[in-house]
């Protein structure tokens, strides 16, 4: 298995066996769309949200360190709200209230089920860090997460929803410190 | 069975009161965090607490303790998105009587509910 490979299959599990029970308790078809391992950063991985409005659940756990994030745009949010509630809320020119507390409670439980899978491998016990919620282009999200790990591998993951006719992509990545990630390599 | 709710989201509060109610137990409150959770044990003994793991100030691994400290008979069922199997085994030490994890469905709550019934 080469560097890398591993985490990818671990992640990929991971996020698989979490959507799958998310699509048997919501109205929507939940998959994973790609998983990618890699030297990176948090800019990087947000620079596709760059001038736009868009919203970021994140965790960062200082303990390790080691930091989490869920990031969507505005317009898959609508989507996002019908396939986990079966209800699409009101969309308005930012995100709202109600969007927040979903999208929060969805990026529980999925940034869990990435870091779980990693931390169960790692055969560390850590309690996550609160989720957190930041709205804002690529650079006020960034800012947010604060400080990153000097040498860390992105676990990054690219996951799509289908739901009523509509569709959804949207990302999920960790930052994972590099002497940790070698230990799972 | 009265039951009371602890989860610092709201939309996860509303989701479980209703998979409750639609099972035919009473929800009798819910709670945002652990010391609204502990204030609110003491004034209204629910039969079962479902309890977050992560919520802001005290964590549900410490409101876990007091409510076994204030009621050893208490029955709290844990209710988290954390899958960490060491963490499982701290909670189940702790007192929980069951760990259910995020995103759970209908008849895994069920089952565990049946179990005090």
């Amino acid at each position: 298995m080469t560097p890398g490979n591993k985490l990818e299959i671990l992640a990929l599990l991971s996020l698989e066996r979490c959507l799958l029970r998310i699509s048997r308790i919501s109205t929507g078809s939940w998959r994973v769309a790609g998983v990618k391992v890699g030297p990176g950063s948090a800019a990087g991985e947000l620079a596709g949200y760059a001038g736009t409005e868009a919203a970021a659940v994140y965790m960062v756990m200082d303990s390790l360190p080691m930091t989490a994030v869920m990031a969507a745009s505005p317009a898959d949010i609508e989507c996002l709200s019908k396939g986990y509630t079966g209800h699409g809320f009101p969309r308005g020119a930012r995100v709202t209230p109600a969007e927040e507390i979903m999208l929060t409670e969805l990026g529980n439980i999925l940034l869990n089920a990435l870091i779980n899978g990693l931390l169960n491998e790692l055969k560390i016990t850590l309690l996550p860090a609160l989720p957190r919620f930041a709205a804002g282009d690529a650079a006020s999200l960034t800012a947010a997460l604060g400080p990153a790990p000097e040498a860390a591998r992105v676990i990054a993951a690219k996951l799509a929803l289908d739901c009523g006719g509509s569709s959804a992509e949207w990302d999920l990545f960790v930052l994972l410190p590099e002497d940790l990630a070698r230990r799972l390599d | 069975m009265k039951i009371l709710i602890v989860d610092d989201n709201l939309l996860t509060r509303a989701m479980i009161k209703d998979l409750l109610t639609e099972m035919g137990h009473q929800v009798i409150g819910d709670a945002e965090n652990g010391d609204e959770a502990i204030k609110f044990f003491t004034e209204q003994k629910p039969e079962l607490v479902l309890l977050d793991l992560i919520m802001p100030g005290k964590t549900g691994l410490e409101t876990l303790k007091e409510l076994k400290a204030l009621d050893p008979s208490s029955r709290v069922v844990m209710v988290t998105a954390v899958q960490q199997e060491s963490m499982t085994q701290q909670l189940l030490e702790a007192g929980a009587a069951a760990v259910l994890h995020k995103p759970f469905m209908y008849g895994e709550l069920e089952e565990v509910l049946k179990k005090f019934q």
